[in-house]
């Protein structure tokens, strides 16, 4: 690649990928591929299909770049947001939710809390980990279950015998408080 | 929907997909006519998206690169369009900039009425003011009614939209899927092995097909009934047959079919031998069932 590309900025790097600039879509796909791929495993659990949907997601990236507008949003949060969406649906249509659920069930504590990669994405883990420790466990199963899982309120408060109401409160009091801890370190995290 | 508090909530629980479809659908048409509730929904999304450094990053194989980079070659890219996609993140949620604006504003001004000399034709102006605003009032209740049910078509509209690209997008990785399948068929590294039903399932098959230098590998199955309820089975790529090192989990169809892609790993790619075992699904560390498919020794 060439030094510009590496140096280029995510949102010049979607402007230029909308000019149907090859390049620059292959530096986007170098810079986030490996944290787009940890995640993909994390909610698909198989090589194959994560690798399928990362590519499927890129794909889209390459098709709808012009659409996205950078004054409504952030590149990494549209990556990301798009890359756990196309998961989620994959994991419907394979009908494997379960499987995957009891896997992430048994793992969640050392997959979720065991990062490793350079020293600014590890920093970045080592944050975001440090913030999740912070939340109860109950709210980090009810976001564990809907983020990494799919599952809606109504299927997590039926998965763990609890009512409505008290799923929605460890949700809304979790993220809450994510958000509080997570926004005292933008600096790093933008 | 009706407090803002209420609405922040549901935001939050937007964000995460976490919301039932009839929530989900009622608050994307308020999202759509609401720029503030939009920002606030891309916030949460924001704080969302730091979850991705929360596990471990990973590292595709090579060829994803490859065929992604191959693939953009024979992929048309989107003009600048309308899309409210509350699936893929409000980046993408813009209407063109040239698009008129809806109207903000509910005073509608009017020229100044020219004043005539004729004492009943002075007070024409106001009575026609008068009415014009009654009729104003009227038109824009109805316009309210009308863009509300717009809205709400609006919204259901994208939704169909955004199915159709995921289905398109389904295709186009059914079709990538199948030209890598034969490549892997055509490489000059590829090995096809035979796999064959153990007494407990003799009429069942497979065929396994891999890449020796990359490691990618599909197993096609047929005449294996449906693995029993929790079960499923397992793939076992084996050396040492003290150590046979655990592949990826399948089922089958109704037709007894199945197919698994999965990655051999590198110091497993020159192995000769393969089994299949029923396993808890998920799959194990090591065989805990019965072989019912496996290569000739």
């Amino acid at each position: 690649l060439l030094p510009e590309l590496v140096q280029t900025s995510d949102v010049e790097l979607l402007e230029a990928i909308s000019k149907g600039d090859e390049r620059a879509l292959a530096s986007l796909y170098d810079r986030y591929r490996a944290i787009l791929f940890g995640l993909l495993m994390r909610i698909l659990n198989n090589r194959a299909e994560a690798e399928d949907v990362l590519q499927e997601v890129f794909i889209q990236v390459w098709q709808r770049a012009a659409n996205f507008d950078a004054t409504r949003g952030k590149p990494f949060t549209w990556l990301v947001t798009l890359t756990r969406s196309r998961a989620i649906d994959r994991l419907r249509a394979l009908g494997s939710r379960e499987r995957t659920v009891e896997q992430a069930t048994r793992e969640a504590e050392d997959v979720i809390f065991d990062a490793e990669q350079n020293a600014i994405e590890s920093q970045r883990g080592e944050i975001v980990r440090a913030a999740l420790s912070e939340l109860s466990e109950e709210q980090q199963q009810v976001l564990t279950l809907a983020y990494f899982d799919g599952f809606s309120q109504s299927e997590i408060a039926e998965k763990l015998n609890s009512p409505l109401g008290t799923v929605k409160t460890r949700m809304r009091t979790g993220l809450m408080k994510l958000r509080d801890l997570l926004g005292r370190q933008t600096q790093i995290l933008a | 929907l009706k407090e803002q508090n209420e609405k922040s909530e549901y935001l939050a629980a937007h964000a995460l997909d976490a919301l039932n479809q009839i929530e989900a659908q009622e608050l994307a048409a308020e999202i759509a006519e609401d720029e503030g509730l939009a920002a606030e929904l891309e916030d949460w999304r924001n704080v969302l998206a730091n979850l991705a450094y929360a596990v471990p990053v990973a590292e595709p194989s090579p060829s994803v690169r490859a065929n992604l980079l191959a693939a953009i070659k024979i992929t048309p890219q989107k003009q600048k369009k309308i899309v409210e996609d509350a699936n893929n993140g409000g980046a993408v949620v813009e209407r063109p900039k040239s698009s008129p604006q809806p109207e903000k504003s509910n005073v509608i001004s009017f020229p100044t009425p020219v004043r005539s000399t004729r004492s009943f034709w002075s007070y024409a102006p106001a009575f026609g003011a008068v009415a014009a605003s009654i009729v104003a009032v009227f038109l824009g209740v109805a316009l309210y009614n009308t863009s509300q049910s717009n809205l709400t078509q609006i919204a259901e509209l994208n939704q169909k939209l955004v199915t159709a690209e995921q289905q398109l997008n389904e295709a186009q990785t059914q079709l990538m899927r199948e030209r890598q399948e034969r490549e892997l068929l055509g490489s000059p590294a590829s090995a096809v092995f035979s796999l064959t039903g153990t007494e407990d399932v003799p009429g069942a098959k497979a065929r396994l097909v891999f890449d020796q230098k990359t490691g990618k590998a599909v197993l096609f199955v047929e005449g294996l009934p449906d693995a029993p309820q929790g079960k499923a089975y397992q793939i076992w790529w084996i050396t040492d047959p003290k150590k046979p090192a655990p592949g990826g989990t399948f089922k089958t169809g109704a037709e007894g079919k199945g197919e698994l892609r999965d990655q051999i790993p590198q110091q497993y790619t020159k192995a000769s031998f393969f089994a299949v075992t029923v396993e808890p699904e998920g799959g194990s560390q090591s065989p805990t069932g019965s072989i019912i498919l496996k290569s000739p020794v």
